[in-house]
């Protein structure tokens, strides 16, 4: 037989979606949906569960995906899983649980000012798995975990920013697929 | 090789929207057509059309390794020296590439004839892979077509296996991967949507993103519209024309991965006909070519091409019995190649070419389109095939 098997689509039609894991570098973190959960967990005392969970906060604020419609945004994270902050125009997804990634200097284990607390939500269609601000998965786990190296890095702000540098040559002819 | 007239499936029109494929008529004329099919016996494709397409590849393979090293060769192309080094790294890194299409003048009888490359951003994807299946299947419940009908399409099977080997060797895999195409093309969307969805199928983390929406930042290289890196990129949209854009000076310093890999822009450029015909002349499926300084009329039994249109545009033909035939277009502003003329064959009046696909180095099925021009262009029509 000359052709496939069987045939499907997951986006394009209407059928679920199929997820596998990764491979990739890993290091450790503590993941938590709350902080009465990190307490409970005990690796971190009480002062620093609040702590971390308010630099990840802060850190949601900076980094979360922004969306111009509440729409938009469900469509990434569920029905009612959006909001608007006060005083701006854009949407962001509910900060949904939040990462303490170990710290790369041995001195200093988890969180404080070595470590980085990262903001983490769920999506629509995952609603179990953790994902980070720019939309790294990193599994469901919860407490001491094993995660990709590069979901923990911090995301930058962009200091000098250009836009549209491609696609003025397709506009100047009139088509490009071949 | 038989052109077979038959009856569309009742609401064909509904199921290709149900399924995603938006582009089926473009501008209310027909795009994908179910009039009519082709038929194949098994022998024409695997000895006419499989084998020699997956040699044509390795010979393509063997070629780009010379050319990296080559400055002459590499001007011939007219790809500019500031990206030859990233070329070479692309290649010498074997940086994997998804796909690609070679189009072919085939009658069935005679040797099919290679009449150009699509290395780079090849489309009727979506048609060869899936919809053609889709329509054989049905047709074959309907007893419109007998059980024993095949095609020559593992085309998505093939997709799906090389997307997965791909995240196998790869260290980037749990970043997502973007899939770019130009805003304002509903077909390109609709290709790049479905190259998406295989990707998606074979365990990857998908993000589709405006091509003229990417932005550079110098932290982070290119990123998306919330200023995330783009680790990964896919993009429907031709290298030779990013080399020539603002941001094409970046690139070699972006940490971006690309697909199709730069090192594909040597083959998806017509000075590579020319090129094979040096190095492998006289070989039964390539036809004699070379390179022009200036567009000249082609004398007859020559066509004459620009070394990088798209879809027919400013390629003259002239057949050895005199007929001419002319396509206007954009692309005058780099150079030119002459190649031989092999005329496609007509059935009742359609000018059948046939795109072979490539999925990584396999040859794993054809797509078939037809012209009412000896040139084929936009306006052509998908039709299926089956192998009987």
């Amino acid at each position: 037989m000359k052709r496939s098997k069987t045939m499907s689509l997951a986006l394009m039609g209407m059928c679920p979606f199929v997820i596998t894991a990764c491979g990739e570098q890993k290091q450790e973190a503590l993941i938590y949906p709350s902080v009465q959960v990190c307490i409970e967990d005990g690796k971190l005392d009480a002062a620093q569960c609040q702590a971390e969970f308010e630099n990840a906060a802060k850190e949601h604020e900076r980094s979360a995906p922004r969306y111009a419609s509440e729409h938009d945004c469900s469509n990434e994270y569920g029905a009612s899983q959006c909001y608007r902050p006060s005083g701006s125009n854009y949407f962001l997804p509910l900060l949904a649980g939040y990462m303490i990634a170990r710290a790369t200097s041995p001195s200093n284990y988890y969180g404080g000012s070595m470590g980085r607390a990262h903001p983490l939500y769920h999506s629509r269609y995952e609603p179990s798995t953790w994902r980070t601000p720019e939309g790294y998965r990193i599994g469901s786990g919860q407490g001491k975990v094993m995660v990709p190296e590069s979901a923990t890095r911090p995301k930058v702000s962009a200091s000098s920013m250009f836009r549209g540098g491609f696609g003025s040559q397709a506009s100047a002819r009139s088509s490009w697929g071949s | 090789m038989k052109r077979i007239t038959c009856a569309p499936r009742p609401h064909w029109q509904q199921l290709a929207e149900h399924l995603g494929f938006h582009f089926h008529s473009i501008n209310n004329a027909p795009y994908w057509d179910e009039t009519a099919y082709y038929q194949f016996s098994l022998q024409q494709i695997e000895h006419d059309l499989e084998a020699p397409t997956a040699e044509l590849h390795q010979m393509c393979l063997a070629l780009v390794d010379q050319i990296v090293k080559d400055e002459t060769r590499l001007k011939q192309l007219k790809i500019p020296e500031f990206y030859w080094n990233m070329l070479a790294e692309s290649w010498q890194q074997k940086s994997p590439s998804i796909y690609g299409r070679m189009d072919f003048s085939y009658d069935g009888k005679g040797p099919a004839k290679l009449l150009e490359l699509n290395y780079d951003t090849p489309t009727s994807l979506y048609e060869a892979a899936f919809f053609q299946w889709i329509w054989m299947e049905d047709q074959i419940r309907a007893g419109q077509l007998p059980e024993s009908a095949d095609q020559f399409n593992s085309i998505q099977d093939a997709l799906i296996e090389r997307f997965k080997s791909i995240a196998a060797e790869d260290k980037t895999f749990s970043a997502p991967l973007y899939f770019a195409s130009v805003r304002d093309s509903i077909e390109d969307k609709g290709t790049t949507d479905y190259l998406r969805d295989v990707a998606h199928q074979a365990g990857w983390v998908t993000e589709y993103i405006v091509l003229e929406d990417i932005g550079w930042t110098t932290d982070s290289g290119f990123v998306d519209l919330n200023n995330s890196p783009i680790v990964n990129l896919f993009k429907l949209y031709p290298w030779e024309f990013m080399f020539h854009e603002a941001f094409g000076p970046f690139i070699p310093y972006a940490s971006t991965r690309f697909f199709e890999p730069p090192w594909k822009s040597i083959l998806s450029n017509k000075g590579i006909l020319p090129l094979l015909w040096q190095a492998y002349e006289g070989h039964p499926n390539l036809l004699p070519a070379y390179f022009l300084d200036e567009a000249l009329a082609p004398a007859p039994g020559w066509v004459v091409k620009p070394l990088f249109s798209r879809e027919g545009a400013n390629v003259a033909l002239h057949t050895q019995n005199g007929e001419q035939v002319f396509v206007d277009g954009p692309y005058t502003d780099a150079g030119w190649i002459r190649q031989a003329c092999q005329p496609l064959p007509n059935f009742d009046g359609n000018y059948a070419l046939i795109g072979s696909w490539v999925i990584g180095n396999a040859a794993v099925g054809i797509g078939v389109r037809e012209d009412a021009s000896l040139i084929t262009q936009d306006s052509s029509h998908f039709v299926p095939h089956i192998i009987l």
